[in-house]
């Protein structure tokens, strides 16, 4: 229903802007009409629409009751899909996460963990493979398996970078420690060392990852 | 600074975000019989009775329409009495805000008597955007009479 309320706009990037004819005097200056002013007060006013039945109520009580005081100690976490498994690093550690990139393999020294270079920005960066630092099954990666999902992180520490590839990433959680649970002893071990503690997150079970054993597994000597 | 964003009409006004203490969806007041037509009414706001001013009605002598985009912008206020109260503010569209320095605010040189709460201007390439001057949004004698209230009812509830 939003999509045919957008469609009924009849905006000026439909005539003379980027989806018309191209003739806007402004386009040459902005480039794009996503940069105007236009573009964006009239994106603005989609929320000039009637409150739906029962949300003015809803906020009324959200409103009157005492707000919950959010734990100073809340911990910012990425949350991100090697294989089946879901993990999360804090995110200050992440420096950036971008497409999937060519992982240039060298040759004697590419195995299993270390993967090779990877071009980040102009940078050359060791590629290291999480799946196998953490010994989670590769299932083989069957290639309809949404290879749009696939990011390569990169993680900064101690003034070293690296990156990893990812199948998926969820986004930025805060999540509160005291909703992290012990790790079950009958894991197998690696995961034990790696992992601080496990969540639930929309009905996912994700993994804490200890930034200084991980990472650390994710650094290499050369 | 920043400054949030809110419209009277087609006019743009901002308010000071560092006064702004929250803003929430446009929600049900009570209404204050006998008050000013500005006044929405009065909020239950997470255990304290807030007044909210209808901006929208104060400025533009229309109520705000109840829209998506219609907030309460709940604000700091140091009330007659000396104290930090806060205070509701009804505003439409309030879904922008704009960074900008204190010192390319200018004077409008101009006041009326009744707009004291309309503080000085900034312009950028859209226009001029007025800020309000929270501290005035309020009457002098409804400043008193409205946090008067407000702390009798707090009076009697710490008493029983």
């Amino acid at each position: 229903m939003q999509k045919e309320e957008a469609d009924k706009v009849v905006g000026c990037w439909k005539i003379t802007g980027t989806e018309g004819d191209g003739s806007c005097p402004k386009l040459a200056a902005r480039g794009h009409c996503r940069n105007c002013s236009e573009y964006v007060l009239a994106g603005r006013s989609l929320f000039d629409r009637p409150v739906p039945a029962g949300y003015q109520q809803q906020w009324t009580e959200i409103i009157a009751r005492e707000k919950k005081a959010e734990t100073a100690e809340l911990i910012s976490v990425i949350v991100f899909r090697v294989t089946h498994e879901w993990l999360a690093l804090k995110t200050r550690y992440f420096q950036e996460i971008t497409s999937e990139r060519v992982v240039h393999s060298v040759p004697h020294r590419t195995n299993d963990v270390f993967r090779g270079l990877v071009n980040i920005g102009g940078e050359l960066l060791f590629c290291v493979s999480a799946a196998a630092v953490l010994g989670v099954a590769n299932e083989a990666a069957d290639p309809t398996a949404q290879q749009k999902l696939r990011r390569m992180a990169v993680v900064k520490k101690e003034g070293r970078r690296f990156a990893f590839e990812v199948d998926e990433v969820l986004g930025v959680y805060r999540v509160a420690p005291g909703l992290m649970h012990k790790v079950p002893a009958t894991l197998s071990k690696s995961t034990i060392v790696l992992t601080r503690g496990i969540f639930t997150l929309e009905d996912k079970k994700i993994g804490f990852l200890d930034e200084d054993a991980f990472l650390n597994c994710l650094s290499f000597d050369f | 600074m920043l400054l949030l964003i809110f419209f009277v009409g087609k006019e743009r006004y901002g308010i000071d975000s560092r006064k702004v203490v929250e803003v929430v969806p446009v929600v049900n007041c009570k209404p204050v019989p006998h008050a000013p037509s500005h006044v929405a009414g009065l909020l239950s706001y997470r255990g304290d009775i807030v007044p909210v001013v209808d901006l929208s009605a104060l400025i533009g002598g229309a109520p705000a329409r109840h829209l998506l985009s219609t907030r309460v912008i709940l604000v700091k206020y140091v009330g007659a009495d000396a104290n930090e109260h806060i205070l509701g503010l009804l505003a439409e569209r309030v879904t922008e805000t704009l960074k900008c320095r204190e010192e390319d605010f200018k004077s409008p040189g101009f006041v009326a008597s009744a707009g004291r709460y309309l503080g000085d201007l900034y312009i950028d390439g859209e226009g001029m955007i007025q800020r309000i001057v929270v501290e005035a949004v309020l009457p002098e004698e409804l400043r008193r009479s409205l946090f008067a209230e407000a702390e009798k009812v707090a009076d009697a509830l710490s008493a029983s």
